[in-house]
Formats: C-alpha cells, structure tokens, sequence
C-alpha cells in the first residue's frame, strides 16, 4: 500500500506540493487528476523516491522511502509520461536487465507473458529507434511489471497508444490492482479515470481540493440535483479552488 | 511569408540572446560567461596582433588563399559527387509542422531556409575567423560560407533533376572523376613545365619562399583560369581588399538561388526525411553527451549472459558494458591500435630506432589516455543522468549505484591500459638499451596498479561534475552558446585542478618512497603501492560524499526546464 502525510515539496519560494495526505490500499486504484501545472508530476516523482520530499512522509509497501529507500523501491514501480529507454539496448534486453535489477528469480516465462501482453514479441530484438513511441511506451510499462510490484505508478500510461493497446493497458492495470498492487494513476484522460480508478485525487496548486470515490466527488458537486460527469465534477472543483 | 520568415528568424535569436542573458543570474552560467569571455578577448587580442603580423606576412596570406580556394573547388566539383539524389532540407519539427502545411510557396521555403541558414553561417564565420583561420576577413568568411551555402542547395536540387533525366549517381560521379583528373593533369604539367622548385630545406625564409613559389604557379593560366571562381573565395577570405570578391560572390549567390527555384524540385518528403533523421542523430548525440558520437548503434553481442540473481549493480555494469561496445567506436579503436602497433613493429622489428619510438609512441598513448580517456567514455552516470527519473526508482542505494555506473567505463579503460603497456613493452624489447626501465615487470605492474585508481579518479571527478553541477549537463536545450563554452573550460579546469589535488598526498609519498626504494623491483612495487593506497583512500572517501550528494539530488530544482 501507499501512504502519504503531509507530502511538501518547495522549490525555493514556490511550492510544488503542499501537505498532501492520502493513502491507496492494497487493491485499490487512485487517480490523480488537475489542470497543467498542479503538482501530479511532482507528487508521483516524491512517492517513487526521485525527488526528496521537503517535508513530510512516504511509506510504501510499509516502508519508509526516507529511511530504506531501496526497500521501499523493491516494492515499486514508476512509470513516466515520457518512456525513457536505453537506446542501446533490445526490447528484451530491457527486460532482462529490469529483472536483474530487482532480483526476479522466475523472470522467463514473465518476459515471455509480458512481451506477449504487449504486442512486442516480435519486437523482441528490437532497439527502441526501431520502435513507435506507443510500443516503447508499452516496453517502459513492461519493465516496470517485470517484478511484480506491489506498488503502481504510472503518470500519463495512454499517451501514444492505439485504441486496442489503450483498452488492453486499462485492462492490464485493473488486473495488476486485482492481484493486489496498490496503484496511482496519473491522467488527463477523465473517462479512463473515471472507468478504472477506485478513488480520485484533484490537486490544484499542489494542494488537495477534492478527494474521495467518482461517486462522491459526483454527488457532492450534483448536490441531490440530477447526475454530473466526472469530467464537469472535475472543471467545477478546480473552477471553485482557483 | 517573407514578413513571418524574418519575424520567426529575428525572434528567435532575440529570445536565445535574452534567455541566455537572463540565465546569467544563475552563478553558474555567470561564471562560465566570464571565463569565455576573458578566453574570448584574450584570443581576440592575441588575433589582432597576429593579423598586424599576418599582413606583413604576404605569402602566408598568399599561399592560405590558395588553401581556401582549392577547398571551395574541392565543394564546388565534390558537391555534384554526392550520392544523395532527393533534396532534403533539414527544417525543424515546428517549422514543417508549421510552414509545410500552411499556404507557404516552394520557393517562399527555400527562402526561409537560405536566410535562416545565414544566422549559422555568421556564427561559423565568427569561430573561424577568431579561432581557426588567423588572418582572415570576417565578413568574406560569412559571405564565403553563405555563399557555398546557396550553392550546395543548388546542386542537391540539380541532382534531383539530373536523377528525374536519368543521369544517375554513377554518371555525375565519373564526370566529377573525369573533371578531377583533368584539372590534376593540368595542374601537374604546369608545376612541372615552369621553374617551380621545391626549396630543400623547411626553415622559416625557406617555408615562405616554398608558399610564395606554389602560390604564382597556380596563379598561371590554365590552371589560374580554372582557380578563377574558387579564388573569389579565397580573396574575400584573405586578401587586403576583399570588397570586389564579396560583391561578385553575393551576385552568384542570387543567381544559384534564381536557379535552384527554377529547378522547382519537390523536396518537402525528402525534408522531412532529412528532418527526422538529423533529429534523431542530435538526440542520440545528447543523449551520448559526447558530442562526437553520430555512430550508428551496431548490434554486438552483450558482453555476458545477465542471471536472474546476483548483485544488482552487475545489471548497471553489464547494461553500460553493452552501451560502449555498441554507441561508441571504441572496441574497434582500444582493439586496433595495440595491433596497428604490434604490426608495424614486428615489419620494422630489426630497425632498433623505430622499434624503440613505436614502443614509446605506445606508452605516450598509454599515458596520456589516462587522462584523454575518461572524457572520451562517457557510458557512466553522464550518459544516465537523461534518465535520472528512472535511475533513481533503482532499488540500489546511491553508493551502489554510482560505483556501478562508473565500472565498465573503468574496466574498459583498464584492459586498453593494459594491453597498451604490454604491446609498448614488448615492442620495445627490440628498442635497444636506452628504454630498458620501460621493459622490466616491475614497471609494467607499478604502471598498471597507478593507472587504474587514476582512471577512477577521473571518473569520479567527471561524474562527481555532474551530482554536483547537473544543469550543467542536463539542459533540455542543446547546451552552446558562450556561457556554455565557458562552463566547458571551466569543467577542464576544475578536472584538472581536482585531479591535481587529489595526486599531491600520493605523490608526496611516492617522490621520496622512490628515492629510497628504486634499487630492487620490491622496492619500486612498494614505492608504488603506497601512493595507490592514498588514492585509493581519496577514492572511497569521495565516492561517499558524492553518492550522499547524489541521494539529496533534486533535478528539478536545477534543470532548465524544472517546470
């Protein structure tokens, strides 16, 4: 699971993320929404131990990031909005240095599964100049399931990818949570947060202005009166926040 | 369009310069700005005077006008051999993006791209006249560049034209091997029908006289006649009055662009082509660091199968091994040059002269990749750092991870090292009696044992550069411009200094342990081993701090682009 308290991240005079509290269970899907600029990059990054936090702290898996941050990082796995490959090395090379990485004895028949899961077996000897920007999107996402991580991050995951592989990736990370992974999804995309997610996060200005289920978040903006979409309880709070 | 063309051209430089400027509240870019500016001024200074000297100097001047005019000859029949048949103007993604599809002629965009194409040339015109070409006019240099610029534009797009006749690649490239070997022809009987000689020996009065004979020679017809237009390029780069040449080159450079829009060749398909890939190279360059490397990735085999378990630092090290044998030519460079040596030492074996200088030759390279060597091989955290929002979810503590990115660099470096030493000693086995230090095992293993920690050192001072420093080398934006030349010498001199540092304590100890100890082989062993030991010692204590630094790094608050 992922907890987080009083997450402030501060550049200089401007603070990125201020006193964000939340948690993701086991199980469960969070989706991270708000306008450019809010602070989801910059809280994602401060969970997956690439930015130090300026205050506050992260657990995952039960581990304090700040005090064993290798631990802490066995149990996750951070997808970014732009796949950064080796360029150097194959698809399943990519593979096979991710599982060393993170020491999966059984990674064979994974990598076989994984390459088969996202349309790259035949792309296996591929280097990532040999490959679309959605396919090498697909391989980040495949490394960081190599392991079998309890822990899900993923910022912009659909960005690049066709319908199918868009419907195939909303079906992969709903499975991941099923097995059990705690995951963050980071989107613009309202209808695939609104389709996946369990919880949803809106963040402006790096504060929280909403948290709770879709239906909530609904209810509260509908107040009794008829139905709203996520995407109008979304344009409304952030309306309201700013 | 000529309105939105220069609107897009000056706003652009303007807003490079402003932000440059503006970047200058950052120390960092302060200091380097500073550095290159007193680098600048005293190159400028040292220029002005050599340009007084130059132009006592008349056949100096004389004979590198006669240099420049055969190189633009060498472009201008060179250029119709070029195997490119399609025209592919390099345009940025924005400017396809932006004018391809917007209600823009052909010939509007091959005007934008000859006058955007001038800001470069100025700027190259800039570097060559301060730095490279010592005596030269400024202005010729830019209307010379601007004017070849035009021109090579011109015959890409006539060879697209010739190609849509039929005259194929085969076809120009022996009409250009047809017109080579007749102006050389030419040439070669009129050096050898007039009274040119060449004067025996190469001292200064005779290295001018040598200048002066060559240049009035091929100042003669035919072979003046043929030099004719490229001499308009070397009298606008190097005469005393370049005004006329300056002039006749602009009114050629109009006709070449009259033509070339005339040709009316399509090119936006082959542009866009010519786009991506120079895109795809520059990225690929960042992405190296090296500013050096456009080799394509080559498919070598990893250097060993990666098991599932183990330490995971092996993964960085197999990973790093796999990135320099494949995006760097340095297998083929670290595994030739020992052979070269070897080679041409076992020809030349029963000459003890030459054996002995190859054997030197091998230990000068030796010595001086310790220090070439680390800057050249950048397969560490410098080429990592573009990816540090991955690295840094690694379940690797900082110290593992910055000791295993600088490994295969290391170990790389450490087998040419070794095997540089080994071929120079045994080369020079044959060398005679004044080399024989060279050749004991007790030097090849001190040697060796001193050149490795050296070699980490220089790594981590590199690397230790960047954790340190990391907008310095993690700009989203291609990092020139003169701030960056200064931070560029600014990073020399700190290398530098910091390795000369970090060598006094061991040197300390070795001048004296030496001294005492040099006349048995266990002597100059242990003479060695305990400046190793210092370094060694500076080593781990620096690793520590930079990996603490490393754990605390924030790219965000340093990257030009944090938002």
């Amino acid at each position: 699971m992922i907890e987080v308290v009083n997450l402030t991240k501060q550049y200089g005079s401007l603070v990125a993320v201020d006193s964000l509290s939340f948690t993701v269970d086991r199980g469960k899907i969070l989706g991270l929404v708000g306008p450019n600029g809010a602070g989801k990059t910059t809280t994602l990054r401060a969970i997956a131990g690439i930015h130090p936090p300026t205050e506050g702290q992260v657990n995952i898996g039960g581990v304090d990031l700040r005090v064993d941050p290798v631990a802490a990082k066995q149990h996750l796995a951070f997808m970014p909005d732009e796949p950064r490959l080796f360029d150097y090395l194959t698809v399943e090379e990519h593979l096979q240095f991710s599982a060393r990485l993170y020491q999966t004895k059984d990674y064979r028949a994974r990598l076989d599964e994984l390459l088969e899961e996202f349309e790259l077996t035949d792309k296996r000897k591929a280097l990532p100049s040999e490959l679309s920007r959605g396919m090498k999107q697909k391989l980040m996402i495949a490394c960081g399931f190599i392991h079998a991580p309890d822990v899900l991050i993923f910022d912009e995951p659909l960005t690049g990818l066709d319908p199918l592989g868009i419907r195939r990736m909303k079906e992969s990370i709903t499975r991941r949570a099923r097995d059990g992974a705690a995951v963050i999804l980071s989107s613009h995309l309202l209808h695939l947060v609104e389709e996946t997610c369990d919880f949803v996060l809106v963040i402006q200005n790096g504060r929280r202005v909403a948290y709770g289920t879709i239906d909530e978040l609904k209810w509260k903006i509908a107040q009794g009166h008829g139905d709203v979409s996520l995407e109008e309880a979304f344009l409304r709070i952030t309306a309201a926040a700013s | 369009m000529t309105s939105a063309a220069f609107f897009l051209i000056t706003r652009n430089l303007k807003n490079r310069v402003m932000r440059s400027v503006l970047r200058l509240r950052q120390p960092r870019y302060i200091v380097g700005a500073v550095l290159a500016g007193t680098y600048f001024w005293s190159v400028i200074f040292r220029k002005h005077a050599v340009t007084v000297m130059s132009m006592r100097q008349g056949p100096v001047n004389e004979f590198m006008m006669l240099i420049v005019s055969f190189v633009a000859l060498l472009f201008i029949v060179g250029s119709w051999a070029l195997p490119g048949d399609s025209p592919g103007l390099v345009f940025s993604e924005a400017e396809i993006q932006f004018f391809f599809a917007g209600p823009v002629s052909r010939r509007q965009l091959l005007a934008y791209k000859v006058l955007r194409s001038q800001v470069q040339s100025f700027f190259s015109a800039v570097i060559f006249s301060v730095f490279a070409m010592r005596g030269s006019h400024f202005l010729g240099m830019w209307v010379a560049l601007a004017v070849l610029d035009v021109y090579t534009t011109f015959v890409s797009f006539a060879r697209a034209r010739l190609k849509q006749m039929h005259i194929g690649w085969w076809w120009r490239l022996a009409a250009v091997a047809v017109v080579i070997a007749l102006i050389g022809w030419i040439g070669n009987r009129q050096f050898q029908d007039s009274s040119f000689n060449i004067p025996e020996a190469y001292g200064t009065p005779q290295a001018k006289a040598f200048m002066h004979a060559i240049a009035t020679t091929a100042a003669v017809p035919p072979l003046g006649t043929i030099l004719y237009a490229p001499r308009l390029f070397g009298t606008a780069v190097y005469s005393s009055a370049p005004a006329l040449p300056i002039v006749i080159l602009l009114a050629s450079a109009f006709v070449f662009f009259f033509l070339t829009a005339q040709l009316d060749i399509a090119f936006e398909d082959a542009s866009i082509v010519a786009s991506q890939r120079s895109l795809a190279r520059r990225s690929r360059m960042r992405g190296m660091r090296s500013g050096r490397s456009t080799a394509a990735i080559n498919r070598i085999r990893p250097p060993f199968q990666l098991g599932a378990t183990g330490r995971p630092e092996v993964a960085i090290i197999w990973k790093n091994l796999i990135g320099t044998l494949r995006m760097t030519p340095f297998p083929i460079i670290g595994i030739a040059l020992p052979l070269v040596l070897a080679a041409v030492a076992s020809i030349f074996g029963s000459h003890v002269a030459i054996a002995g200088a190859m054997g030197m030759m091998g230990l000068m390279i030796a010595c001086m990749f310790v220090f070439f060597g680390p800057q050249a091989l950048r397969g560490d955290l410098r080429t990592d750092m573009l990816r540090l929002d991955v690295i840094k979810t690694y379940p690797l503590s900082a110290e593992a991870l910055l000791a295993s990115e600088l490994m295969a660099p290391l170990i790389v470096m450490s087998v040419f090292e070794m095997a540089m030493l080994l071929v120079s000693v045994f080369i020079l086995q044959f060398g005679g009696g004044g080399v024989a230090f060279f050749t004991t095992p007790e030097f090849v293993v001190s040697a060796f044992v001193f050149v490795v920690p050296v070699l980490a050192l220089q790594l981590l001072i590199q690397n230790g550069a960047i954790i340190l420093f990391p907008a310095w080398s993690m700009s989203t934006e291609p990092n020139r411009g003169f701030s960056a030349m200064g931070q560029r010498f600014l990073f020399l001199i700190g290398n530098l200094l910091t390795l000369g540092i970090a060598v006094v304590p061991a040197a300390a100890l070795f001048i004296p342990a030496y001294l005492l100890l040099h006349h048995s082989a266990i002597g100059i062993l242990t003479a060695t081993l305990l400046p190793v030991a210092v370094l060694i010692v500076e080593i781990v204590v620096a690793h520590k701090l930079l990996a603490a630094q490393f754990e605390s790094l924030d790219i965000a608050n340093d990257i030009d682009a944090a938002g």
